[in-house]
């Protein structure tokens, strides 16, 4: 979180820069560099989300937010490069389960797998695109964290050519990851756990985007705000009734 | 003593009658006092049934997986949605009903700060002041003198520009007295907001979409993402009130594209 509110300060004066002129090798050092996509499913897969990065040099800090995959199983999840930094037409064939799309039938779209996506402080290159154990395993997840990439990896981020995919499809229903086909990454799993799910070209954000809500309310609207007006009112009728019964007990005196 | 006996009864008349005078008053006091009781802010519809009133009941996003529709027509579709029956109607007289078809092709401007905004379907008329982050990385709220006038985020564009002008304002006050965007839930798709430049031009922006969120499930990509053309995000704070956090739960959101500048 240190890093993020130091990211924060620095993100304002560097994302003029970023837009007066496109990163080249030698000047992203001291550049911030704002990214956001959302997350569009892919397969069917019935989930949505959004990614949302800042990247100052080598260092990238990513949130991802994701709503909808199949519960109770991993997801790994990625930043692709060296394709066409986009996502592939939802509705192009594939060659998976009913014409599914497979990992690497959308290669040409977003490119390999360049970073890992990975938690409890596991590595996070391409090496560990399947480490499964440390992969988010809900259908819906925030996943935040701060790490170091490589330098052709940082500069493929500066120029907006990141593509964020979230795999784990459940074709068939059946509530976890099965079926004949086996993955086109690691023939010991289903193709089902490395389907891509979800999908987002990053794209370089138009401001430094502030961070969750708006703090713009000061009260409640619940409360009895006109508690000087009914008590003025009470205070009122208490006093027309006292002195209502004090005179008819002075006229019945006398 | 026997003078005064008239001159008692006429007293005692009088006094009875301003007794029960003071007894009405204080009665229609008191009920102006209830009755008077300032309401909840207005909450957007929920997304997928407009027709039904709505209580800050939390997720209409979970029902849009589509969030943005950024990038297909289907835009259209979710403005209709988003507006109640009833209203759509209305703005059909001005054309509307044409024009939401293609979306209307307008140039960007160059940069100018806004200095005023007004949206005239809920009476607002603001002067704006800039805001940036906290050091916490939030977004500033309007304080002080200020703050029951709206403010511009300063680190987005400035109106016209190509992407998302961000304007925010507080729904209530202290003790939950009414605020500059108190009333801003209460806008529907084909309102329109006018931002008004430091050069002089205003800026005309016609809302397609409002949408309440709580805070902890805060769309960023979707509110502050980039935008193909000039757009407008209206903030503010809605839903229930939290007496322990002492702040609103949600945050009403209006999302509006430039159609005029």
């Amino acid at each position: 979180m240190k890093v993020t509110t130091a990211l924060a300060a620095l993100a304002a004066p560097a994302i003029l820069a970023v837009s007066a002129a496109p990163a080249t090798a030698h000047d992203i050092e001291n550049e911030t560099v704002e990214l956001m996509t959302s997350l569009d499913e892919l397969n069917d897969s019935g989930g949505s989300g959004e990614a949302w990065a800042k990247v100052t040099g080598n260092e990238v800090w990513i949130k991802v937010e994701v709503q909808g995959l199949l519960d109770g199983a991993p997801h790994a999840q990625h930043i692709h490069l060296g394709g066409a930094a986009e996502c592939p037409d939802p509705s192009m064939m594939g060659s998976g389960y009913e014409g599914a799309i497979r990992t690497t039938d959308a290669i040409d779209s977003y490119g390999e797998v360049r970073v890992s996506l990975t938690g409890n402080d596991a590595d996070t290159s391409e090496a560990a695109a399947l480490d499964v154990a440390n992969f988010p395993a809900d259908g819906t997840y925030t996943y935040e964290r701060t790490f170091e990439v490589p330098q052709d990896v940082a500069e493929g981020l500066h120029h907006g050519d990141g593509v964020v995919v979230v795999h784990g499809v459940d074709h068939d229903g059946s509530g976890e990851y099965d079926g004949e086909q086996m993955s086109d990454l690691d023939d010991s799993l289903p193709s089902e756990a490395t389907d891509p799910a979800l999908c987002g070209a990053l794209q370089e954000g138009q401001m430094s985007a502030p961070g969750g809500g708006v703090a713009t309310g000061g009260g409640s609207t619940g409360g009895l705000e006109n508690t000087g007006l009914i008590a003025g009112g009470a205070l009122l009728v208490a006093a027309g009734a006292g002195a209502f019964a004090l005179n008819q007990r002075r006229r019945a005196e006398s | 003593m026997s003078t005064d006996q008239p001159g008692q009864g006429r007293r005692g008349v009088l006094l009875t009658a301003l007794a029960v005078l003071a007894v009405l008053v204080g009665v229609v006091v008191i009920a102006v006092g209830v009755a008077t009781q300032r309401p909840d802010p207005p909450s957007p519809p929920a997304a997928t049934s407009a027709a039904e009133p709505t209580e800050a009941t939390g997720g209409p996003e979970d029902e849009q997986p589509d969030e943005a529709g950024s990038d297909d027509p289907a835009d259209d579709g979710q403005s209709a949605t988003s507006a109640p029956g009833s209203s759509a109607q209305d703005e059909g007289q001005d054309g509307q009903e044409t024009e939401q078809p293609a979306e209307p092709e307008v140039a960007a401007l160059d940069p100018s700060e806004p200095v005023e905004v007004r949206i005239p379907s809920i009476d607002v008329v603001s002067p704006l002041h800039p805001l940036g982050l906290a050091e916490d990385g939030t977004l500033e709220v309007p304080s002080g003198d200020r703050y029951d006038e709206a403010a511009w985020y300063d680190g987005s564009p400035t109106p016209g520009e190509v992407g998302p002008t961000v304007i925010e304002g507080h729904v209530t006050g202290a003790g939950g007295v009414e605020s500059v965007f108190f009333d801003l839930g209460a806008l529907r798709a084909g309102d329109t907001a006018e931002v008004e430049r430091e050069d002089g031009r205003t800026v005309t922006f016609e809302v397609y979409r409002v949408d309440q969120f709580a805070k902890d499930a805060f769309p960023t990509v979707d509110v502050y993402g980039p935008t193909d053309s000039p757009e407008l995000r209206l903030i503010t704070c809605g839903g229930e009130f939290d007496e322990a956090e002492q702040s609103h739960e949600d945050n009403t959101v209006v999302y509006a594209r430039m159609v005029e500048g």
